[in-house]
């Protein structure tokens, strides 16, 4: 979690089920920004800066390796480390981070923002991955008054067949990918 | 109705908690003046009889305290040896525990059975044996996370420091060493030390150097500066003070041997403690 306050993502998370909260590991990389370290708990870990992927790196890995097998993981999002260390750096902790993940047979999430990073990275990523989702949004300039248009669709799959075609994603169906 | 102001007040609340010491904080400064009461009481009970009792109680129930959170540490991380981060504080808590027991069974010479230097004794194989699990656990850190984000300028300031500390362990320690004729297990022990402790050295300065100045350096610097540094300097000293039949209680230098190996085992618990409360 390195975009949003550790009160928002809590209170979003616990909404949804109060027994989530006894699996529920946050690791805060977001509160340094503000100065603030917000109370120590078991369920939130802090990351004082995000300039150091081998205090990254360490901080995952000890988060995963307490969850245990098959736990999620979700980091959200990569594209915020970017902003601190150089895309060599960001690939090699990510390597990292999908070794421990695959170590530890969990499944995890991992975001990346479409359009500002390098073409070259994208590829790195694309290669390193088990499997590509994309999201787009579509507008129409012409037509104020349109929703906008979510899609998704399964750029790349690698343990089975897989249809590449854009599927809609609207906020009122559920979707399971 | 929920007014503006209570969600406002709710917020900066959340934002804003009373603060309290932590508990981190209380144990570390906890520390810090419990070795320096410990130091002091060394120094004065010295001359008298309470020193032999204090000083082994001392030491065994400090390299308990370091095994106990190491204990913790693997607890949490599930005891999983397939799982190599979980493997690396398996090894801390191995060496941990074999070195508390080498502390505990020199106690058991030294209080049951009157034998006021039992060097070489059972203690020393314990001793000896936990230097290859520390060395396994420094090693697999550095593997898994100092590796991969070394750079070049890193790397050779790591070659640089193990270079020099090489040439100086054969200069300062390895011949004098040799130069003295005792008896071969004495021998065997007194090269044993320096070469396990040269061996921590060289993964604990590469783990410090790629970590220094991040926050996995803090526990590293603790237990870096308590195996390479403290310990390194207790067992020349010792072995210095054995061979030279100089090892005698009540003289400073035997004090300060002692108390080095209890300052080790200090900063060992606190590397251990801030691993333990920070992630």
């Amino acid at each position: 979690m390195l975009d949003r306050p550790v009160q928002v993502v809590l209170k979003k998370i616990l909404n949804r089920n109060e027994k989530a909260r006894r699996r529920l590991k946050i690791i805060d990389g977001y509160s340094w920004l503000s100065g603030e370290k917000g109370l120590e708990s078991d369920e939130v870990i802090f990351i004082e800066n995000l300039n150091s992927p081998p205090d990254i790196s360490v901080t995952v890995s000890s988060t995963i390796c307490q969850m245990g097998e098959k736990a999620l993981f979700v980091l959200d999002s990569f594209s915020n480390i970017l902003n601190y260390v150089n895309e060599n750096l960001a690939i090699r902790l990510l390597n990292t981070i999908v070794a421990r993940l695959r170590e530890n047979n969990c499944w995890g999430f991992i975001v990346f923002e479409e359009g500002i990073h390098s073409e070259q990275f994208y590829n790195k990523v694309r290669h390193l991955m088990d499997c590509i989702v994309e999201f787009k949004i579509k507008t129409d300039e012409m037509d104020i008054n349109q929703p906008l248009k979510r899609s998704f669709r399964v750029f790349a799959y690698r343990y089975g067949e897989y249809e590449a075609r854009w599927y809609p994603l609207t906020q009122s169906k559920m979707i399971i990918v | 109705m929920v007014s503006f102001n209570s969600i406002k007040d709710d917020y900066c609340l959340s934002l804003n908690p009373i603060k309290l010491p932590s508990q981190k904080k209380v144990v570390i400064v906890g520390t810090f003046i419990f070795a320096i009461l410990v130091s002091i009481l060394y120094f004065v009970l010295q001359p008298t009889n309470s020193y032999l009792v204090l000083s082994n109680i001392v030491v065994v129930a400090i390299s308990g305290c370091a095994t106990l959170a190491a204990y913790l540490i693997i607890r949490k991380y599930r005891w999983n040896i397939h799982n190599s981060f979980s493997k690396c504080w398996l090894f801390f808590f191995l060496g941990a525990l074999f070195w508390s027991l080498g502390e505990l069974s020199w106690a058991i010479y030294v209080l049951g059975f009157g034998i006021e230097v039992p060097y070489p004794s059972i203690g020393d194989v314990f001793w000896l044996i936990g230097y290859a699990p520390f060395f396994m656990a420094f090693l697999g850190y550095f593997r898994m996370f100092g590796l991969p984000f070394a750079s070049k300028k890193k790397l050779v300031v790591i070659g640089g420091i193990m270079f020099l500390s090489s040439i100086m362990m054969k200069q300062f320690l390895l011949y004098p060493i040799l130069a003295l004729e005792d008896e071969p297990l004495v021998m065997l022990f007194n090269l044993a030390y320096p070469i396990g402790d040269f061996l921590l050295i060289a993964v604990a300065i590469g783990s410090l150097v790629v970590f220094f100045g991040q926050k996995i350096g803090k526990p590293f610097i603790y237990l870096a500066s308590s195996v390479f540094i403290i310990n390194a300097i207790a067992d020349t000293l010792f072995s210095f003070l054995t061979t030279t039949g100089e090892y005698i209680y009540g003289s400073y230098l035997t004090t300060l041997n002692d108390l080095l190996f209890v300052w080790g085992y200090f900063a060992l618990f606190l590397g251990f403690y801030i691993h333990l409360k920070e992630f």
